[in-house]
C-alpha cells in the first residue's frame, strides 16, 4: 500500500475525526507535556473510534535527557484510546519504522481474522493497514493494551517503546463508588538506557530489562489524591520482560479489576505484581493526613524459582539476582510519588462489583509444557511442547463454543507469563492449590516449577490466532504457538 | 557453526580509557546469576535435549591432541549437562586450545576463589596461561588478550549471549562485550562483538 499520508498537527487533528480528540488526556495520563503534535487521549463518539496511528522513531524528553524512542505519534505511551461496548473502531497504522510491524489489541474479545486482531498480517516499512473491527454489544469494561505484534520485531520494537492504553467504558465504570474516583492510567515501561557499552546480563536469554524505569513515559511523575477520595489506578505492564512488584507506601491497593474485567469484590492487596502484558485496577483510599507517598518497585527474581532449593539461596543472596547491570535491581525503586491534594467527603470502597460467571466443565483438558533449550540445527530455542514457533503451522485446534482446560507447566528454570489471545480465561489452580476468587484474565504468570490450570471457552469467533509468552524476548525465540478456533 | 557467520569481532575499545567507575566493585549477588545460569542450562539441556549423561561427580577429560605444539591448555569448571558449555569448549578446541574439562558442583566458590566479580559471572570459569576466562569468550578475545598480556587477572562475557561461541541460536545474536577485570574487582570493556 502506498504511503500518501501527511503527518502534521492540523492534518492530525482533522483526521481523529468520528471521535473527540483532546489534548487534556494529558492529565489523565499525567504528563507533564505532550512530546509531539496530535491527540494524546482519543474518545470514541456516535458508536466510531476513528484515527491514526503513526509508529516512527522519534525524539523523546524523559527526565530532562534527550534520546529517542520508538513511539506512536510521537506519543511514549502511544495515545490513550477510549471507547465503549458496540462501539466500530478504524484504526489506521502507519509503518515509519525500517522493519515491519502491525497491531494487537491485547485483552479485546474481537475477531482474529481479517482486518481485526489478526496478528499475521505484516505492515511493511512505510506502508499502511487498517483496522476494522467492532467491540461486542456485551463487551466487558477494562484496560486493554495496543502494542506491535510482528513476529520477528516484535521483542524490539516494544522493548523500544511502542504500547499504548486502550480503555473500554462500561458496567464497572457506572458503579458509584468506582464512578466517583479519580482515575489514572499508569502505563509501565522500561527503557534501554544508553549506557556506551551495553548491558551487561542475560539479554535476550531470560528476557531483556530497561535501566530506565518509565511511569506514563516519565520518570518518577507526580500522581495526586483528594483527602477523602478514591484514587482509580489502571495499570498496564508494557514491558518487553520487566516485572512491576508495585506498593504504595501506607496505602494498600483495593484490585477492582484484573485483565479482562472486573472482579466480584474488591481484594485488598499489600503489593501487586504485573508480568508483561499485565493489567490491574485498583483503588486507593486518601485516608492518610496528606504528605508524599512513593510508588515502590519492589525487586523480583523471576530467574530462579524453585530450582534455587540447595544452590545458594541459603546463602542470603536471596532474589537479588544480578540479571545484568543495567537491570539488575536490589531495593526498592520509586517509580511515581503520590501527593494529596484537595480533599472530598469521604468516599466509600464498593462492596460489590460485578458478577464473574464461572466456566462450565470443560470438554478437553490440554497440556502445555514450557521451557527452553538447544535444538538440532537451530540452537538456542524456547518451547512449547518441544517446538519452536513456525508460521503456518496450526498446533492447537479446537472448537467453537467449547469450554477446554489447560495445564499450564513451567519445568524449565525462569518464569514465563502465558498470554491467550481472543479469549478471556480464568485461572483455576496454582500447583494444585484453587485460585482464592474468580477473576478474567487473559495473562497468567507460570513461575518456574509450576503447574497452573487455566479454563477458557472459544466464543463467538473463529479464526487462527495465537498463545504465546508475553517475555517478547521468549515469543521471539519461539515460545509461541497457533491455536486455531473452529466452527 | 549455527549462528556464527556475520558475526564480526571488532576491537575498539580504547585501551587508555580509565575504567569507568560504574564498573567497579565486587557484587556478590551476582554470583547468584551464576548459579541460576548453570542450573538453566542443566534444565534447559536436560530436559528436551539431553545429550549425555554426565557423571555424577567429579570427571576429568583431557584432550590434549593438539597440532603445531603452539596449543595453549584451557583448564575449565562447568556444571554436570551444561550444553552450552560444551559448546563452548568445542569453539576453543576448533581454536587450537588443548581443553581440560572439569566438571564440578561447586561452581560458586571456584567463581569465589578465581576472584571472578559477581556481575561477570556466567556458566562456566576456565584459566589459560595465568589468566582467568569467565564464560562465552570467543577464541579471538582470547588471542589479542595472549598477544598483548595486559595487567588483568582474567576477561568475561557475562550471562549468556545468543550468539556467543556455545550459545549460537539460529533465530537471533546479540552484540555483547567482553570485559577485563583485576583482582580488586573492577572491569572494563576489553572487546566487543557485535550481532
Ligand atoms: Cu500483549
Ligand atoms: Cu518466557
Amino acid at each position: 500500500m502506498a504511503m500518501d499520508f501527511h503527518f502534521g498537527r492540523r492534518s492530525f487533528l482533522g483526521l481523529a475525526a468520528g471521535a473527540s480528540a483532546s489534548v487534556a488526556g494529558a492529565a489523565l495520563l499525567g504528563r507533564s507535556a505532550p512530546m509531539a503534535s496530535g491527540p494524546s487521549r482519543v474518545r470514541s463518539s456516535g458508536g466510531r473510534l476513528e484515527m491514526d496511528l503513526v509508529a516512527a522513531e522519534t525524539a523523546v524528553t524523559i527526565a530532562n535527557a534527550h534520546r529517542t524512542a520508538l513511539t506512536y505519534n510521537g506519543l511514549l505511551p502511544g495515545p490513550l484510546l477510549e471507547a465503549e461496548p458496540g462501539d466500530a473502531v478504524r484504526i489506521r497504522l502507519h509503518n515509519r519504522l525500517n522493519r515491519p510491524t502491525n497491531l494487537h489489541y491485547h485483552g479485546l474479545h474481537i475477531s482474529p481474522s481479517g482486518n481485526a486482531d489478526n496478528v499475521f498480517l505484516s505492515v511493511a516499512p512505510g506502508a499502511s493497514q487498517t483496522y476494522d473491527f467492532s467491540l461486542p454489544a456485551d463487551h466487558p469494561a477494562g484496560t486493554f493494551y495496543y502494542h506491535p505484534h510482528r513476529h520477528g520485531s516484535v521483542a524490539d520494537q516494544v522493548f523500544g517503546g511502542l504500547g499504548g492504553v486502550l480503555i473500554v467504558r462500561g458496567a464497572l465504570d457506572r458503579i458509584p463508588e468506582v464512578q466517583a474516583a479519580e482515575e489514572q492510567v499508569v502505563f509501565l515501561k522500561d527503557l534501554p538506557g544508553d549506557g556506551d557499552f551495553g548491558s551487561i546480563g542475560m539479554g535476550m536469554m531470560l528476557g531483556r530489562e530497561g535501566a530506565v524505569l518509565t511511569v506514563n513515559g516519565q520518570v518518577n511523575p507526580a500522581l495526586s489524591i483528594p483527602a477523602g477520595g478514591l484514587l482509580r489506578l489502571r495499570i498496564v505492564n508494557g514491558s518487553n520482560a520487566r516485572f512491576w512488584r508495585l506498593a504504595l507506601e501506607d496505602h494498600p491497593f483495593h484490585l477492582i479489576a484484573t485483565d479482562a474485567g472486573a472482579l466480584e469484590t474488591p481484594v485488598q492487596l499489600e503489593e501487586l505484581l504485573l508480568a508483561p502484558g499485565e493489567r490491574a485496577e485498583v483503588l486507593v483510599r486518601g485516608d492518610q493526613q496528606g504528605g508524599r507517598y512513593r510508588l515502590l518497585n519492589l525487586p523480583y527474581a523471576r530467574g530462579s524459582g524453585g530450582m534455587m532449593g540447595g544452590m545458594g539461596r541459603s546463602r542470603g543472596m536471596g532474589r537479588g539476582m544480578g540479571m545484568g547491570r543495567g537491570s539488575a535491581q536490589q531495593g526498592p525503586v520509586p517509580v511515581a510519588t503520590l501527593a494529596y491534594e484537595g480533599s472530598v467527603a469521604t468516599l466509600p470502597l464498593p462492596e460489590r462489583l460485578l458478577p464473574v460467571v464461572p466456566l462450565p466443565e470443560p470438554v478437553r483438558t490440554r497440556r502445555f509444557l514450557l521451557n527452553h533449550g538447544m535444538a538440532p540445527g537451530m540452537g538456542m530455542v524456547f518451547l512449547i511442547n518441544g517446538r519452536a514457533f513456525e508460521h503456518g503451522r496450526i498446533d492447537t485446534r479446537v472448537q467453537l463454543g467449547d469450554t477446554e482446560e489447560w495445564e499450564l507447566v513451567n519445568d524449565g528454570v525462569m518464569d514465563h507469563p502465558f498470554h491467550v489471545h481472543v479469549n478471556p480465561f480464568q485461572v483455576i489452580s496454582r500447583n494444585g492449590t484453587p485460585e482464592p476468587y474468580r477473576a478474567w484474565k487473559d495473562v497468567v504468570l507460570v513461575r518456574a516449577g509450576e503447574t497452573v490450570r487455566i479454563r477458557t471457552r472459544f466464543d463467538d469467533f473463529t479464526g487462527l490466532t495465537v498463545y504465546h509468552c508475553h517475555i517478547l524476548d521468549h515469543e521471539e525465540l519461539g515460545m509461541m504457538g497457533t491455536l486455531e478456533i473452529a466452527a | 557453526m549455527i549462528g556464527m557467520s556475520g558475526v564480526m569481532f571488532n576491537q575498539k575499545i580504547d585501551p587508555n580509557r580509565p575504567p569507568h567507575h560504574r564498573w567497579s566493585g565486587v557484587h556478590r549477588r551476582g554470583l547468584l546469576l551464576a548459579t541460576v545460569l548453570a542450573v538453566m542450562t542443566v534444565a534447559g539441556f536436560g530436559t528436551w535435549y539431553a545429550q549425555s549423561t554426565a557423571p555424577p561427580s567429579i570427571a576429568e577429560q583431557t584432550n590434549p591432541s593438539v597440532s603445531e605444539g603452539k596449543s595453549q591448555q584451557v583448564t575449565a569448571y562447568r556444571s554436570a549437562s551444561c550444553g552450552c558449555c560444551k559448546g563452548w569448549l568445542d569453539h576453543l578446541r576448533g581454536e587450537g586450545f588443548s581443553v581440560v574439562d572439569h566438571v564440578v558442583e561447586n561452581l560458586e566458590e571456584i567463581k569465589v576463589s578465581q576472584g571472578v566479580p559477581g556481575d561477570l559471572a556466567s556458566c562456566h570459569t576456565a584459566t589459560l596461561a595465568g589468566y582467568v576466562i569467565e564464560g562465552h569468550v570467543p577464541a579471538e578475545a582470547i588471542h589479542q588478550l595472549l598477544r598483548q598480556r595486559p595487567a588483568v587477572a582474567g576477561i568475561a562475557v557475562p550471562g549468556m549471549p545468543l550468539g556467543s561461541p556455545g550459545m549460537e541460536s539460529a533465530l537471533r545474536s546479540e552484540s555483547y562485550t567482553v570485559f577485563s577485570f583485576t583482582r580488586d574487582g573492577s572491569f572494563t570493556p576489553f572487546f566487543h562483538v557485535k550481532a
